[in-house]
């Protein structure tokens, strides 16, 4: 059950002094944004369409990123938009045009990966607020440091640090806003270092949305992730086979016991995974950290994981196995 | 026309430093960037970087020290005191994968060239500028680029640029090492060194070879018939990936890389019967399908055939 003790979570502050961070979900669509909001989150994240790490599928394109930030904002809601590939030669003049884009519909925050592209929002519209996307894997003060430097508001700290002392080092080092996931499924690779899928497979496309024949790298800069690290392996040496099974599988996030320390080291926003989740999946998600971040709020000391909690967590765990089986993994 | 571009190669220790023919490199990349538990890592003994600067000096070879692709802040202190001896000892280079290393070297080392690795994720030209702005003295753009791509991102800033020709090429950065968690060798456990042996990960009749802590190709990427090609889209030093091989392979690899420059400097393709050594020297055959936009693990020759 990954990890989690159920029950009595020791509190690290109980003097009322940390603000409450935000609860950011992610929103496939306008229908996963509202129902985000109703469950209660603060903000959602959605991918523009071409340029984040998911599928068209579940970006936005067109005007319906205009919708999406009309909709939130009429609801005291914010929107991040997730821009976080890095975009080859071809893409870069694209990229600009879509930053303008965003800038002109008054995104709340953007999410970006490629220092250039950070730098270019920095320069051109300062008042747009950057945030160091995940697939920069921040493991270190130093970088976090020198994303603040080209720009960025935010970091997300990388998902790969078990150690939540690594964490802390970073959030005492430096005075930029902290992001971290708190659920969801997680890569084997740190993100923003993994090339497996292109390795695997890449294929040439005609993209509707650029009117040409080009290349869909399906990797880590295109987020047309192939999931190779959820699937079935054998590992081999040249005797014999040493292990079989999905090795590079982790197990979902779930980082309830984890909230009175992001509490304390004054982490900004609390991120859950899964742009292409069921509406029933970000509903659940999103109504399980609300709950467990107000409780902790009102009264730290008396913060438990819950047990009416854990059959929750198992639903949205087999969802994410639901989701990896649509792919024929497991 | 090639004659000029630099050839290097990786060396993860002294052991292999020492028994290497140095004769056809033109530089070395000291220590090995995926674990610095690998036996005898140049990033974890300032003495023998020390000493293999001086070594590489006294060949009139230039001598760079990489650094790990992932470095918490709880492992700085072991890598500054290596940096620092480094540079005492008038290291030609730096290789940063990791923003914050980078940003650290410039501002604690400014006087030694600081190179940006392949994990720094250089797609585009603007981030080549962006990088030469910052200082960077060398840049090596993602192995995923085409070569038409890499051309634009050369072509976009005024620093050397360095492109891996040879060997498995990383397929990313894992958060544990793999070797330890599915083998009697538990993490509780001094390691033993399984990725000293190649292993490879399979799925559905592909491959990847696992060295732990890090996937990388499961086929020796391979550029020596694409040479002439390269050179001119304005690279200045070729790469061969040798952390994990002996002296031996070392130098052969180099030895027919070297003839192959040479070769390519006049327009003549290299001998089939080198591409055949080469394909006899990796473990699981040859690929370059980035290069030419296709899949990674495909290989495209100087025929334009694709074999895989």
């Amino acid at each position: 059950m990954a990890g989690i003790t159920w029950g009595r979570v020791t509190p690290v502050s109980t003097n009322g002094a940390a603000k409450k961070p935000e609860l950011m979900s992610p929103a496939g669509s306008l229908e996963a944004a509202e129902t985000a909001f109703d469950a209660g989150a603060d903000v959602v994240y959605a991918g523009v369409s071409g340029i984040s790490m998911r599928p068209k599928r579940v970006e936005f394109g067109g005007d319906n990123i205009g919708d999406l930030l009309k909709y939130a904002h009429g609801r005291g809601k914010k929107v991040y938009a997730a821009t976080n590939v890095c975009p080859k030669p071809a893409d870069v003049d694209f990229f600009h045009e879509k930053i303008a884009e965003l800038h002109e519909s008054r995104v709340d925050g953007i999410i970006l990966a490629d220092i250039s592209m950070m730098e270019y929002v920095r320069d051109h519209y300062p008042d747009m607020p950057v945030h160091a996307s995940i697939m920069t894997s921040v493991v270190n003060a130093e970088a976090a440091e020198f994303y603040k430097e080209r720009g960025a508001s935010v970091v997300v700290v990388s998902r790969s640090l078990e150690d939540m002392e690594e964490v802390r080092r970073i959030a005492e080092a430096t005075d930029i806003d902290l992001e971290v996931f708190v659920h969801g499924g997680i890569c084997y690779m740190f993100d923003g270092d993994c090339y497996m899928s292109s390795y695997w497979r890449q294929k040439w496309d005609y993209d509707a949305d650029r009117k040409s024949h080009r290349l869909f790298g399906q990797n880590n800069t295109k987020g047309e992730c192939q999931l190779i690290c959820k699937r079935s392996c054998s590992l081999k040496n040249d005797k014999e086979e040493v292990a079989s099974g999905r090795l590079m599988r982790r197990p979902d996030d779930v980082g309830l016991e984890r909230l009175p320390f992001y509490f304390e080291i004054g982490v900004r926003i609390l991120k859950i995974e899964g742009r292409a989740m069921p509406l029933r999946y970000v509903r659940e998600v999103t109504q399980l950290y609300r709950q467990a971040i107000d409780a902790y709020a009102a009264a730290p000391e008396r913060f438990q994981i819950l047990d009416e909690w854990r059959p929750v967590i198992d639903r949205l765990i087999e969802d994410r196995l639901e989701y990896e089986r649509t792919w024929h993994i497991g | 026309m090639a004659k000029n571009i630099e050839l290097n190669a990786c060396i993860s220790n002294p052991e292999t430093l020492f028994a290497v023919d140095l004769g056809s490199l033109d530089a070395v990349y000291l220590g090995q960037p995926y674990c610095l538990k690998y036996d005898g890592n140049y990033l974890l003994d300032p003495a023998a970087v020390t000493t293999a600067v001086d070594r590489l000096h006294a060949d009139d070879k230039k001598a760079y020290l990489t650094t790990p692709a992932i470095l918490t802040d709880s492992d700085w202190p072991r890598l500054e005191t290596v940096l620092r001896a480094a540079a005492a000892a008038g290291i030609d280079g730096l290789e940063a994968h990791d923003v914050g290393v980078f940003r650290w070297m410039r501002r604690e080392l400014p006087e030694i060239a600081v190179h940006v690795g392949n994990f720094t994720n250089v797609y585009n030209e603007e981030s080549a500028a962006m990088w030469e702005r910052l200082g960077a003295a060398r840049i090596v753009p993602s192995h995923e680029l085409t070569g038409d791509e890499l051309e634009i991102v050369v072509g976009g800033c005024g620093v050397d640029c360095e492109r891996p020709v040879h060997g498995p090429l990383p397929l990313g950065m894992a958060y544990t090492c793999l070797l330890r968690r599915n083998t009697p060798d538990s993490p509780e456990k001094p390691c033993r060194q399984q990725c000293a042996e190649p292993h490879y990960l399979e799925l559905d009749g592909w491959r990847m070879r696992s060295v732990g802590t890090s996937l990388l190709s499961g086929e020796d990427y391979c550029l020596v018939e694409h040479l002439e090609d390269l050179a001119a889209r304005g690279l200045a030093a070729f790469r061969l990936e040798t952390y994990f091989d002996n002296a031996e392979k070392i130098n052969q690899l180099s030895a027919v890389y070297r003839q192959a420059l040479e070769l390519a400097s006049t327009g003549t393709a290299v001998e089939s019967s080198q591409v055949e050594l080469l394909r006899g020297l990796a473990l699981r055959g040859l690929c370059n399908g980035w290069h030419f936009g296709r899949n990674g693990r495909d290989y495209v020759g100087a025929g334009d055939a694709c074999v895989n």
